[in-house]
């Protein structure tokens, strides 16, 4: 992962998605509720792991986001494993 | 049919001597960057190896367990299985909790004693089987890469009788059973589907099927291996996540026959983005699009050929087959290069049992020619009494691809494995519980008998009522319909749950919805349902795979 990107700007595409996705999702009530909780369907969590890696334009695990199943947690990891812009400045 | 090697392992071993060099398997993980190969010498060398280990471990007969994720391992272990006379059970690594319950069921089924694994894979399963708190697992022993030979084993001659491994049937809805593949089996089947597609020496197969799968491990890995070519392979969820990767490997191995589930082709059409670039990719290569194990869809076909001839996909290509384990695999397929053939069927006919052509109804897909060595008879599930050619039954099957039975399970094998016709024709037959018909040597499946609704005497097939429920504007579509009977004051009642699209849900009035939706079903099957539901998208219970539970749809009315 050697793209540098803004962690606000994936926290922004991930609340998208999980809007368009899930009944009622906000990043302020749902940011550590698990996905699966919030009605995310094993092909949904299975897609959001593509919006994440067309967003870091590097390939992630097709299981990311059982293995870190809240938006939280997930951004937690993609952010320690990459380059993002709030760490570069 | 006399196959060309009495054995599985005497291919391999013959390729080994005739072509050392050539590639044998292909696996890309990811990138293109990322692929290995492994040649035919080298195959059987690791084989060979692995199999002197298993003899001197003892397992000669022995039922053991293979969980391998996705890799060359599952493939040396599986054949080193079969050359030391090993019943190899090929399993689902999984994380989920459910499915690894699933796996215990079956390691405690079929009696195993023993799991083939990698060191890696076997601190996580160790993991989940503490997190059980399961004494299932206890006594059993491990073997990794980190066990290895010292002392070389004499390899037993193996009987054609003999059992090969044990595939386990999905059992999504009922507990699995362990169907017992012989020796002879496996080959019997590698000539019924080289014959159906017309496969040459070097065939090259492959896709993203999973291997402890029946079609990923007898049709993509062994059958291109018994015919001296190549297996490449992918891993299945790189497929889920991506489904164009499935269409860019056929497309740079020059793939010949790929396989999927209906599913499979579904993912294709509905999540590979117009804006994608595929411009790199040319299916021409693709003669053989073969979509089976689940019911083929001709409107899935019809959308994947308009989306992909583009790049080269030729509509002929698309070979309907039906198969299943009990099989081993293939049953019926081809002619290659017929692509879709359907026919249209009289729906109220059809409802009482009855083949009748019509201009407008139901349309069917043929399912391709059923394989010479077969014995297929449409048969009445109740008297036992074939049909006659105009009429739906039970497809029962005879021959020597048919498997031994099911392991540990002699009440099921008896009843599945062993029928009888009530005219006595001295053949033993499969039951494989789908209705169809037989018509022009090709065989046409219109349902499940599990799954057949008898409402008001008439029959009806869940999947083609909730294909029209998909079908409306503002449904969800995608498996967001179910449609199954109930009981109601000892009287059986017909109801559906469709998901509707969560803006429309919202905005419209529901009742509209639902006389919009009885119009519907009214119009396509004449049918009134006396319970009709519509909820949002998500509601309806599914499988892992995504097929609806309808069973579980009964809690929700």
């Amino acid at each position: 992962m050697n793209e540098i990107f803004s962690k606000d700007a994936l926290i922004e595409e991930i609340t998208n998605f999980l809007s368009a996705k899930v009944e009622g999702f906000s990043l302020e009530d749902h940011a550590d509720t698990s996905l699966s909780r919030l009605g995310l369907d094993s092909a949904g969590h299975v897609q959001l792991t593509t919006v994440i890696e067309d967003f870091i334009q590097s390939d992630v695990a097709p299981t990311l986001a059982f293995d870190y199943p809240t938006v939280n947690s997930l951004i937690d990891y993609v952010c320690d494993t990459s380059q993002t812009a709030n760490q570069v400045n | 049919m006399q196959p060309t090697f009495h054995l599985f392992m005497d291919a391999i071993r013959e390729h080994a001597h005739s072509i050392p060099d050539s590639n044998a398997c292909i696996f890309q993980p990811r990138g293109l960057e990322t692929a290995q190969h492994i040649t035919y010498a080298q195959l059987y060398g690791a084989v060979s190896e692995r199999a002197q280990l298993l003899v001197s471990l003892g397992y000669r007969d022995q039922p053991v367990a293979l969980l391998y994720p996705t890799g060359f391992d599952f493939i040396i272990n599986f054949l080193a299985c079969l050359l030391a006379g090993v019943a190899a059970v090929p399993l689902n690594v999984t994380r989920n909790a459910q499915q690894f319950e699933r796996t215990i069921s079956i390691i405690n089924n079929a009696n195993i004693k023993a799991i083939l694994t990698t060191q890696s894979t076997k601190l996580l399963l160790a993991a989940q089987i503490t997190e059980l708190n399961s004494t299932a697992c206890e006594g059993l022993t491990w073997v990794t890469e980190e066990d290895a030979v010292e002392v070389s084993a004499p390899l037993p001659t193996i009987e054609p009788t003999d059992t090969a491994f044990i595939q386990y049937t999905s059992g999504s809805t009922s507990a699995p059973k362990g169907v017992i593949v012989t020796h002879t089996n496996i080959v019997q089947n590698m000539e019924a589907i080289r014959v159906a597609c017309n496969h040459q020496r070097g065939v090259v197969v492959g896709g993203w099927l999973p291997q402890f799968h029946d079609m990923g491990l007898v049709g993509h890995m062994m059958h291109p291996l018994y015919m001296a070519g190549t297996y490449v392979f992918m891993p299945p969820m790189y497929f889920v996540q991506r489904p164009s990767r499935w269409l860019r490997l056929i497309s740079y191995y020059n793939i010949s026959c790929s396989a999927a589930p209906n599913f499979g082709y579904e993912h294709c059409v509905n999540f590979i983005d117009e804006k994608e670039n595929l411009s790199d990719i040319d299916l021409s290569c693709w003669k053989v699009a073969l979509n089976g194990s689940e019911p083929v869809c001709p409107q899935t076909i019809r959308a994947f050929s308009t989306k992909f001839s583009g790049y080269g996909f030729k509509p002929s290509s698309f070979f309907p087959s039906y198969g299943m384990a009990e099989t081993t695999l293939l049953v019926s397929g081809g002619p290659p290069q017929q692509g879709l053939k359907t026919i249209t069927l009289d729906k109220v006919k059809l409802s009482r049992g009855k083949v009748v052509q019509r201009t407008a109804g139901l349309e069917v897909v043929d399912c391709g020619h059923i394989g010479p060595d077969f014995r297929v008879k449409i048969v009445n599930p109740e008297s036992k009494v074939e049909c006659s050619q105009d009429e739906v039954g039970e497809i029962w099957i005879a021959g020597n691809c048919v498997a031994a039975g099911y392991l540990n399970n002699a009440e099921k094998t008896k009843g599945g494995f062993q029928a009888q016709l009530l005219s006595d024709d001295g053949f033993q037959y499969l039951r494989t519980g789908d209705l169809g018909f037989v018509k022009n040597k090709s065989l046409y499946v219109t349902g499940r008998i599990k799954e057949l609704l008898i409402i008001r005497g008439r029959n009806f097939y869940p999947y083609d009522i909730e294909r029209t429920f998909n079908n409306y504007q503002h449904a969800n579509g995608i498996n967001g319909a179910s449609v199954f009977t109930y009981q109601h004051d000892s009287k059986i009642k017909l109801a559906a749950i469709v998901e509707i699209k969560k803006r429309v849900y919202n905005k419209l009035d529901h009742t509209e919805i639902q006389n919009d939706l009885r119009a519907l079903v009214s119009e396509h099957h004449e049918i009134a349902f006396d319970k009709l539901l519509i909820v949002k998208p998500g509601t309806i219970p599914k499988t892992t795979s995504g097929k609806v539970k309808r069973s579980a749809c009964i809690e929700l009315i």
